[in-house]
């Protein structure tokens, strides 16, 4: 195929392979707990909200010359702050959830679209930070992406039965002792740096998209939740490869074409599981 | 020397934004002892067992389990929650979800002791040999069962039940009733129902709580006259004694 040769004769491809190998691994691990836990609204609140924080960082990168600022440094910052938000509001306010995680997503997307109307030339960046560009990763970028995938996945298999019991049974596991609250806000910072890990593969509009379709369609052949984490890193890698030597190979966006490759694998799963359950169904009824 | 009672409670009064949901309660639950709770919906019954367990704090007054404050004995407390609050397509194993019960003790480190315990627990409530099936593939009375096995398996020595046989078929109440006969034996047990007649041959005292709490015994039905019922549910009652024997066609009322 031309896209591996292309691989062994481009250095960008192969950091394009590396950010998106790296983002699929962190995506499977927190993905699992983001899907088992019901907080897809809020990842996709996080990840609308970092548009603010990129924008905020190539504005003080292009206009006020911090040329060692990049977007991701600024996705990093408004993603966990984002995160920190809505955790402390939803866990200590009597505030309705949705409400918060809307607010959130709304003013981080103004801000953001305010420092990009502000900033020279951003008609390039804006189509890249929304819907991801893994072409135009630097050495620097996956530097950045493999340090947060390490923090990532350290922190969720250090706490995965305290993360596990919080995600299954918040008062129990307050029973038992744990600062729910505490692990609640870890989970959430952990959704955070992974959403910034993914928008660089995919865009922040469609990291949610990335971060549960994959889980979901492995909910589907896994048992427990480490076996979810497993199966969702591996259908991950295989479905930013797929987008990426599909959108080399066809002249397309990767990012869009990994989407779409998700989306199809999780409805032609969640079909056949529909088949099967209604065709066992009449078989015991038959009886 | 005194035994200390497993749950004293004096003059507790609990208030959601204001509206007071228990007044003044008292009473006092000896160890050993099993308790049915009883009352309407929205009476104070699953705030009371919260207040026991410690997951609230009370206006006034004060709750204490085991001589002390819920949150220093919490060890010994199992509380097998409402199982129809779950989400049935968690994935989450069997032996996962009686793990959960061990957070926090010593033996959650040692992978051995932590194995051997959870297979105790899960023989305990007569589910040897499900530790790999997934959550959803269990029936209601079967998840109930797990529930209590996931409250036994750090010791408890206070059960505490919130209407275990809601959703379960009569086989599961069966079942769940014969592992209630089985644990009243070493702990007390304090049992939220609405349907207190699955339990009758093993409860020891009434706990009757709309607002108000009363503690009535079973075998001494005296205090628990219809008026007092009628007092409680501010609704036709019905007296079932479990004391009496009545011969067949003796018994027209």
């Amino acid at each position: 195929m031309e896209f591996w040769s292309a691989v062994a004769e481009h250095p960008f491809l192969r950091l394009a392979l590396g950010a998106g190998l790296l983002a699929s691994i962190a995506c499977g691990v927190v993905g699992t707990y983001v899907v088992a836990r019901r907080l897809s609204y809020m990842a996709g609140g996080i990840a609308h909200a970092i548009l603010g924080g990129m924008g905020a960082a190539r504005y003080l990168q292009v206009v006020c010359g911090y040329d060692w600022l990049t977007p991701l440094h600024g996705a990093t910052v408004a993603a966990l702050l984002a995160a920190i938000v809505i955790g402390l509001i939803a866990g200590r306010c009597r505030e309705r959830e949705d409400t918060i995680i809307s607010a959130v997503w709304a003013v981080g997307m103004a801000s953001g679209v305010l420092f990009i109307a502000r900033t020279p030339g951003y008609g390039v960046d804006l189509m890249g930070y929304l819907f991801g560009n893994l072409l135009m990763v630097s050495p620097a970028d996956v530097g950045l992406i493999a340090t947060l995938d390490v923090i990532v996945v350290g922190l969720s298999l250090l706490h995965y039965r305290q993360l596990l019991a919080v995600c299954f049974d918040e008062e129990f596991a307050r029973l038992r002792g744990l600062n729910v609250q505490a692990y609640m806000m870890l989970l959430l910072c952990l959704t955070a740096l992974t959403v910034v890990l993914l928008v660089t593969v995919v865009g922040l509009i469609l990291v949610i998209a990335l971060l549960t379709l994959p889980v979901a369609t492995a909910g589907r052949i896994a048992r427990s939740l480490w076996q979810v984490m497993l199966a969702g890193i591996g259908l991950n890698i295989i479905l930013v490869v797929s987008g990426l030597v599909v959108g080399y190979e066809a002249n397309l966006p990767a990012g869009a074409t990994t989407v779409l490759l998700a989306g199809a694998m999780y409805l032609a799963v969640t079909g056949v599981a529909a088949v099967r359950h209604r065709l066992a169904h009449r078989l015991v009824r038959g009886q | 020397m005194a035994v200390v009672p497993a749950i004293r409670a004096t003059g507790l009064d609990f208030a959601y934004n204001g509206s007071l949901v228990l007044r003044e309660a008292s009473f006092t639950i000896a160890q050993g002892d099993f308790v049915a709770v009883v009352g309407p919906n929205g009476g104070g019954k699953t705030t009371l067992l919260k207040l026991i367990l410690g997951l609230l704090r009370p206006l006034r007054g004060e709750v204490e389990v085991f001589g002390r404050p819920p949150h220093e004995v919490s060890r010994r407390i199992g509380y097998v929650p409402q199982q129809f609050q779950y989400d049935p397509r968690f994935p989450v194993t069997v032996a996962d979800v009686v793990r959960m019960g061990q957070l926090g003790s010593r033996a959650a480190w040692n992978a051995v002791d932590s194995r051997k315990l959870v297979a105790l627990a899960l023989e305990r409530v007569g589910l040897t040999g499900l530790q790999h099936r997934p959550f959803s593939d269990l029936s209601g009375g079967q998840r109930q069962r797990l529930l209590i096995a996931r409250a036994l398996v750090a010791g408890a020595d206070l059960l505490l039940l919130d209407e275990p046989t809601a959703n379960v078929d009569v086989h599961g109440e069966s079942d769940i009733s014969a592992l209630l006969q089985e644990l009243k034996e070493t702990m007390t047990v304090l049992l939220v129902t609405h349907d207190p007649g699955f339990v009758s041959g093993l409860v020891k005292h009434v706990l009757c709580v709309n607002g108000r709490v009363s503690l009535h015994p079973t075998v001494d039905l005296g205090e628990v006259t219809p008026e007092v019922l009628q007092q409680l549910y501010a609704a036709g009652t019905r007296f079932v004694r479990h004391d009496l024997h009545c011969p067949p066609g003796e018994c027209s009322h």
